[in-house]
């Protein structure tokens, strides 16, 4: 309404000014085309009063201009310059100019001063027109002018407003109505509220869209609601509290969960990022100092772990993360990011990491233990497996059947032991007695294994295949080791006679898979694992002879060589037991 | 001071005039041409003189009541000349409609020969009606300072009246030929008619 009135006003002020510009620029040439047109007549009616010295007449002809109120006076010069006739007659002749001027126009004060020629015929000339007029005219002009645009305002604002008024109901009413409801939303956040559709013109249309778009507002701030609870319940749940940290007013703002893992409540923090820092251990201060207001700076990603101090002595471990949000005028200004306690991961780590410490001295110890007990073992071992035999060989004919089956007992004792011995030996020297990993062909390896294994290959009547084998990069005797544990075990566990043994190596992107496939026994599933601990036997050693030691020490070697080993089996069908190495270069790197 | 034509011509005029003003102011009035004699006009007659040629400037001669197209308008002086070489000095070199003007003067009225204005002077006051029904029909403006001349049938009667020379025109003379004399010239005189005699 009020941009309506205001509108048109200024219109009508506009178009005023620009008529009234108009006549006032235009006023003075009109009025000297008045006072040449007047001064025309004039002068073509005198010609017969000069040209005849006729002074009654010229004055008559004169006198005429009592119909023209803005003649103020008008006088005739004759040819030689003299006053003819003058008006008002009544005026003193002393009061006109003694003598004509120049031919034109002129304006002086308030008056318009026009001396035009009287001529008649060809350029006859006969005398002299003096025309004066006031600008009063003007003036009565103007303020007829003034008037009229007062008048024509007064009655266009009227009209104006008229419309104004009838139009508001059509226009107005319905975008008061989405102001009354977009004003309830922002006071209320009620974003259910819906404005009044009135008519179906392209008012309706904006009414719905807006009503559309508070659908879709609506919609989003239950679907952000929705979100911000679920982020809270997992926020509660994790124990994680969140922060954001106002760099340019050094502000540090947090959740409810943040206060906990600081053991303040949210009353007694004061909000600051000193105050912040003054919650931090004093030893890590400094640091976490330094590492936030560089991530604040660099706008790297910000990662930190450090102490804090509780109010009540209690030291606990934090983990932070964080990033700078980027300003809206490219500044970076603002950094949020999440903190968690990790006080007792962190003791569960410090823990395990002393028993894996302790384990790893007890295992030293163990391996020392055994390999000096084994080493140590031998010595007396000989002598009693040395003295039974010298005592078998010399006294045999003076001692009777029973005896002679004892000591052949002791003996077959002696060097059980004295294998078990040597067995413990290697499981023990596996990691102190290696020699470094070097580049080996295991086809090689494969022609000394068949080679050690000639006699019982034989007696079982074997067959062993196998595949291209590779070069890898391993201790040579260790890998010969695994082998001919395998193959032997193989053979060892045979159903029937002629067993089959195949070995295939598979290259993977990392390493080689090597496989040793028999046709023998075949082992449950439930051993799989249970057969590579050490001294876990399946069998008795009357079925199979052995010391429980070789597929431990073969997993212990190829543990050493950063590869796993496993077996798929299935009874009375076979076994295939597999092994990887990982390739390495040279030098012995993997 | 009167009007005389153009204003390039108004010094010598103005000369004369002052001379005039000096010499012979006293007589002004008198009534008697042979008084200065034929040299020397009254200002009365340089003013008359003027009047003869600016009559020509109001007054419309048909294309009949000239010889040819490229004639003269002739002013006709009868009788005494009260103007002197004046009236020539006058007329020189100036153009009515494009024709030049000329001045001729005729001692008697036998002598009468084409013109379009006529100046009676006084002198042939005896011969006036003789010499208006002698010019009769030829598109003449017939002017003269005789007494009633226009009451007695003349067309322009130059009369004067306290000092200033009137115009006394007698309309339906004017109307009998096909002269047209200019409303503005009407306006500025008085208009009289034929008296019965």
């Amino acid at each position: 309404m009020v941009i309506l009135m205001l509108t048109s006003s200024v219109v009508l002020l506009l178009t005023c000014a620009a008529f009234f510009t108009y006549e006032l620029t235009t006023f003075k040439e009109k009025a000297f085309q008045g006072l040449s047109t007047l001064g025309d007549v004039i002068a073509t009616n005198s010609t017969a009063s000069l040209a005849f010295d006729n002074e009654s007449d010229a004055t008559e002809v004169l006198s005429a201009l009592k119909a023209r109120p803005q003649i103020i006076a008008a006088a005739l010069y004759d040819s030689d310059g003299k006053l003819f006739a003058r008006y008002p007659a009544a005026f003193p002749a002393d009061s006109f100019p003694r003598v004509p001027e120049h031919d034109g126009f002129r304006s002086e004060g308030s008056r318009l001063l026009g001396y035009m020629p009287v001529v008649q015929g060809d350029n006859n000339r006969l005398g002299t027109l003096l025309l004066e007029s006031n600008k009063s005219a003007m003036y009565d002009r103007l303020t007829r002018y003034t008037a009229l645009a007062a008048l024509v305002m007064l009655v266009s604002l009227v009209v104006a407003y008229l419309l104004a008024a009838a139009l508001q109901g059509h226009i107005s009413r319905p975008i008061l109505a989405m102001a009354e409801t977009a004003k309830a939303i922002s006071q209320r956040g009620d974003y259910s509220v819906r404005a009044a559709k009135i008519g179906e013109d392209e008012l309706g249309l904006l009414t719905d869209a807006f009503n559309h778009m508070l659908g879709q507002i609506e919609e989003q701030d239950r679907a952000i609601r929705e979100s911000h609870e679920r982020l809270n319940l997992a926020l509660k749940a994790s124990g994680v509290g969140t922060w954001v940290w106002d760099i340019t007013n050094s502000r540090m703002s947090w959740d409810e969960f943040t206060y906990p893992l600081f053991g303040v409540q949210p009353g007694a923090f004061a909000g600051t990022y000193d105050s912040f820092l003054a919650l931090a251990h004093h030893d890590d201060r400094g640091r976490v100092r330094a590492e936030m207001e560089r991530a604040g700076a660099t706008s790297e990603a910000y990662e930190s772990i450090f102490r804090v101090r509780w109010p009540d002595g209690t030291i606990r471990d934090l983990s932070a993360r964080g990033k700078v949000l980027p300003g809206t005028t490219g500044q970076l200004s603002r950094m949020t990011g999440v903190f968690w306690d990790i006080t007792e991961r962190k003791r569960a780590e410090e823990r395990m990491k002393g028993l894996v410490v302790e384990l790893e001295r007890s295992n030293k110890e163990l391996e020392l233990f055994a390999y000096v007990a084994s080493h140590d073992l031998q010595e007396p071992l000989r002598m009693v497996s040395s003295y039974t035999q010298l005592l078998e060989r010399r006294y045999s004919d003076k001692l009777d059947d029973d005896a002679r089956e004892f000591i052949g007992y002791a003996v077959d004792g002696a060097s059980r032991m004295q294998r078990l011995i040597n067995d413990l030996l290697d499981f023990s020297r596996v990691s102190t007695r290696g020699r470094p990993l070097a580049l080996t062909d295991v086809g090689e390896i494969l022609g000394t294994v068949r080679a050690n294994l000639g006699v019982a290959m034989e007696e079982a009547g074997a067959i062993l295949t196998s595949g291209q084998m590779p070069q890898i990069v391993a201790d040579a005797g260790q890998i010969g080791q695994v082998m001919q544990n395998l193959i032997g075990n193989a053979i060892k566990f045979r159903n029937g006679t002629g067993p089959h043994v195949r070995v295939q190596a598979v290259e993977s992107e990392s390493s080689w898979e090597f496989s040793v496939h028999d046709d023998g026994i075949g082992i449950e599933a439930e051993y799989f694992e249970r057969i590579f601990v050490i001294f876990q036997r399946l069998h008795t050693k009357g079925d199979y002879p052995g010391t429980g030691i070789g597929l431990a020490l073969c997993k212990r070697i190829v543990e050493r060589h950063g590869g796993k080993i496993w077996v798929e089996s299935k009874p009375h069908e076979g076994s295939t037991f597999f092994f990887t190495i990982p390739k390495r270069d040279h030098s012995g790197t993997a | 001071m009167a009007f005389l034509g153009r204003r390039s011509r108004a010094p010598r005029i103005a000369r004369a005039v002052r001379t005039l003003f000096c010499v012979a102011f006293g007589l002004l009035l008198t009534d008697s041409p042979n008084a200065y004699g034929q040299s020397a006009p009254s200002r009365e007659y340089q003013v008359k003189a003027a009047f003869l040629f600016n009559f020509t400037q109001f007054v419309d001669w048909p294309p009949a009541a000239f010889p040819e197209d490229t004639a003269s308008l002739v002013i006709g002086v009868l009788g005494d000349d009260p103007f002197g070489p004046y009236l020539d000095d006058i007329v020189r070199g100036e153009l009515v409609n494009s024709r030049r003007l000329t001045v001729r003067r005729f001692r008697r009225p036998e002598d009468i020969a084409a013109c379009q204005v006529l100046f009676i002077s006084r002198s042939q006051d005896k011969n006036l009606q003789k010499v208006l029904s002698q010019v009769k029909g030829n598109d003449v403006l017939t002017v003269s300072d005789a007494d009633a001349f226009a009451a007695r049938g003349g067309m322009i009667q130059l009369a004067t009246e306290n000092g200033k020379i009137r115009l006394k025109i007698n309309v339906d003379a004017a109307r009998a030929s096909s002269l047209t004399i200019s409303s503005k010239l009407l306006r500025s005189a008085e208009i009289v008619a034929s008296r019965d005699d």
